[in-house]
């Protein structure tokens, strides 16, 4: 079983809070009698000399730096631009990078790994500065995608070389960068070029269990996927039901993934995000289709990418079956019976539409009221909190759907304030309590 | 500590090194297809002078850049996004591009191979010289290349000094293209003669 806490990283910030709560809790529970006076300092003190509390304002004043030095770099060059010949100008960039890297390697001699960090950011974005400078110098072929490229190169390698993870992060949003400008251009369908390269900053975020760089790479990954779809669907004029049913089951074969990764104790921290990923891909995709303003009724679509789409929730099956059968964990057998039921939507005849349409909405409310129900058993917030949500707004899409043109107006948004109110109140009071027994078993 | 910092500081100057020479040799390449490449002469299409300059770049509109596939030799069944040849002949003023290829042909001695990609291809209908001073409308093949070479900066402000020229100056390029068919703008040339001449420093 997943533990939902097990992933979950305190920000310097929050820690900040943390220690502030706890200082007063503290008290409470001395005056209580609970916790010895002499105890509570010995607390407060392994608290407050945690790492994650570690000069938490240094490195946020550290990161501004950072980037207010690039800007003003670019700033210095653009407004000297005629007064400065080129010798100037790229001294001026040279000195910019050393500097970065010396200033690196001095905050690491005193251990100041976190302004390192930030100097290390630096580093890449002069890196990057250097390159667009010297094309608008040099008048250099102008390949906007290949300067990325370049760029994020020089990323990868500063991530791999220092350690650093915000280098990885900077490394993975200019490779997203890159595909997001090569793929559009490329004959190539399916842009495989990002596969390598961003395979190739996944080691060491492994390795350095880098959980912010490993949240980024799973967003980039999210991307390629998402937009490799879209051009596909456009370049075959496929409709937007087919790219979220087809989509839809990704994120179900993603979650199985993640729910058969969650199995193997070393790899627990990288499954839950990527189940998280894709339960909300898979919950938001399903969610559309089941309105009915966005395909008027009609099951729409090309039987040929449903098939697909069908083939895809195969293999996330055997991947969720596999799961329920070790540890009974339904999350992702549920989520692909709910994205199939989407996807065989497709196969009914267009003149009951509105029929499948109808049970396709019985389904969602139904899976949402077994995502928290399953949530709960697992001991996971985050998933209760999801699929709270996730109901509150679907039942609130249902009233506008059904009663938009039934009631009058006046009539129509009071029962629908009355329905929000009593939504509110009744969820929320539903959830601390789950969330309140998850507290307990905690 | 000391040997992890020591073994760090190894691989940050690593680092700063291949960053530099990176950066070094984005330089070193244009100016090595500056001092080898085949100079050629290029033509600039009249544009609307409105959008010639957008802020310190001059958006440069090559004759090249238009192709009537359906009339060069080489392949006329050209894709969006392929990266394509162009063959260059030597012509007055400006060098004329005699054909398209995906795969780079062998360039004639007083030729040229220029590497491009291709924007855009549309089916037109174009007008074509008959005898006499008869025109047709025929239907023709177009392709939009694209060669990297449509951005020249300029100090801010001088822009304007070439977005109207004087009645009567024509403004051409001169780029080097060197073995792998990358150009570089070497010269600004004004009625033939250059106006600024692109070096090292």
């Amino acid at each position: 079983m997943v533990q939902a806490g097990t992933t979950d990283r305190i920000t310097p910030l929050l820690h900040q809070y943390y220690v502030s709560r706890l200082r007063s809790d503290l008290s409470r529970w001395v005056e209580q009698g609970w916790v010895k006076r002499e105890d509570m300092d010995a607390i407060l003190k392994d608290a407050a000399s945690s790492d994650r509390a570690s000069g938490s304002l240094p490195n946020l004043l550290a990161l501004l730096g950072a980037v207010l030095v690039a800007a003003g770099a670019l700033l210095f060059l653009a407004a000297n631009w005629e007064g400065m010949g080129r010798i100037a100008k790229l001294a001026v960039l040279a000195a910019a990078l050393w500097g970065a890297h010396a200033a690196s390697y001095a905050a690491v001699r005193v251990k100041a790994d976190q302004f390192a960090e930030a100097m290390m950011l630096l580093s890449v974005a002069l890196f990057g500065a250097g390159i667009m400078l010297i094309g608008q110098i040099y008048h250099l072929s102008a390949d906007p995608p290949a300067g990325v490229l370049l760029w994020a190169l020089g990323a990868i390698v500063a991530a791999w070389a220092w350690p650093s993870q915000l280098a990885a992060c900077a490394a993975l949003v200019l490779i997203s960068l890159w595909f997001t400008l090569a793929a559009p251009e490329s004959p190539l369908p399916v842009y495989l070029p990002f596969l390598p390269v961003w395979a190739a900053m996944l080691p060491p975020v492994l390795r350095m269990r880098w959980m912010g760089a490993y949240h980024v790479a799973l967003a980039s990954a999210a991307w390629f996927v998402v937009v490799t779809l879209v051009l596909l669907m456009s370049a075959n004029d496929a409709a937007a039901e087919d790219f979220l049913r087809l989509g839809s089951a990704l994120a179900a074969l993603f979650l199985a993934v993640g729910s058969l990764l969650s199995g193997v104790a070393s790899a627990v921290p990288f499954a839950v995000p990527l189940e998280r990923y894709a339960l909300m891909g898979a919950l938001a995709g399903v969610s559309v289709l089941a309105l009915p303003s966005f395909h008027d009724g009609q099951a729409g679509g090309n039987p040929w990418w449903s098939g697909l789409a069908m083939l895809v929730l195969l293999a996330a099956l055997g991947g969720a079956v596999i799961r329920w059968r070790s540890v009974a964990d339904r999350l992702a057998l549920g989520t692909v019976a709910l994205v199939a039921v989407a996807v065989a939507c497709a196969m009914v005849p267009e003149e009951h539409g509105w029929l499948a349409l109808a049970a396709l909405n019985l389904v969602l409310v139904a899976a949402l009221i077994g995502l928290i129900a399953e949530g709960y058993r697992r001991d996971d917030r985050f998933v209760v909190n999801l699929g709270f949500v996730a109901f509150a707004l679907t039942i609130l899409r249902l009233y506008f759907d059904t009663f938009w043109l039934l009631f009058d107006r006046s009539l129509f948004f009071m029962v629908g304030g009355l329905l929000v109110i009593a939504l509110g109140w009744g969820l929320e009071r539903k959830r601390r309590h789950l969330i309140g027994d998850l507290g307990e078993a905690a | 500590m000391n040997r992890e910092g020591m073994t760090r500081g190894g691989r940050l100057l690593i680092l700063a090194l291949v960053q530099t020479a990176v950066l070094a040799a984005l330089i070193g390449f244009r100016q090595w297809t500056l001092e080898t490449g085949t100079p050629v002469v290029l033509a600039i299409r009249p544009v609307d002078p409105r959008s010639l300059f957008q802020g310190d770049y001059v958006q440069l509109s090559y004759e090249i850049g238009h192709l009537r596939i359906d009339r060069l030799a080489g392949d006329d069944d050209l894709e969006r996004g392929e990266t394509v040849f162009v063959d260059l002949q030597p012509g007055r003023p400006a060098w004329q591009a005699t054909g398209v290829w995906r795969q780079r042909p062998v360039a004639a001695p007083a030729g040229a191979v220029l590497r491009g990609r291709v924007d855009w291809v549309a089916e037109q209908q174009c007008e074509e010289s008959g005898t006499g001073e008869s025109t047709a409308i025929v239907p023709c093949r177009i392709a939009g290349i694209h060669y990297g070479i449509e951005s020249y900066f300029v100090p801010e402000g001088k822009g304007r000094e070439w977005e109207q020229p004087p009645e009567g100056e024509r403004i051409d390029i001169r780029v080097a293209i060197n073995r792998a068919g990358t150009p570089a703008i070497s010269a600004i040339l004004v009625n033939g003669q250059p106006k600024v001449e692109e070096g090292l420093f």
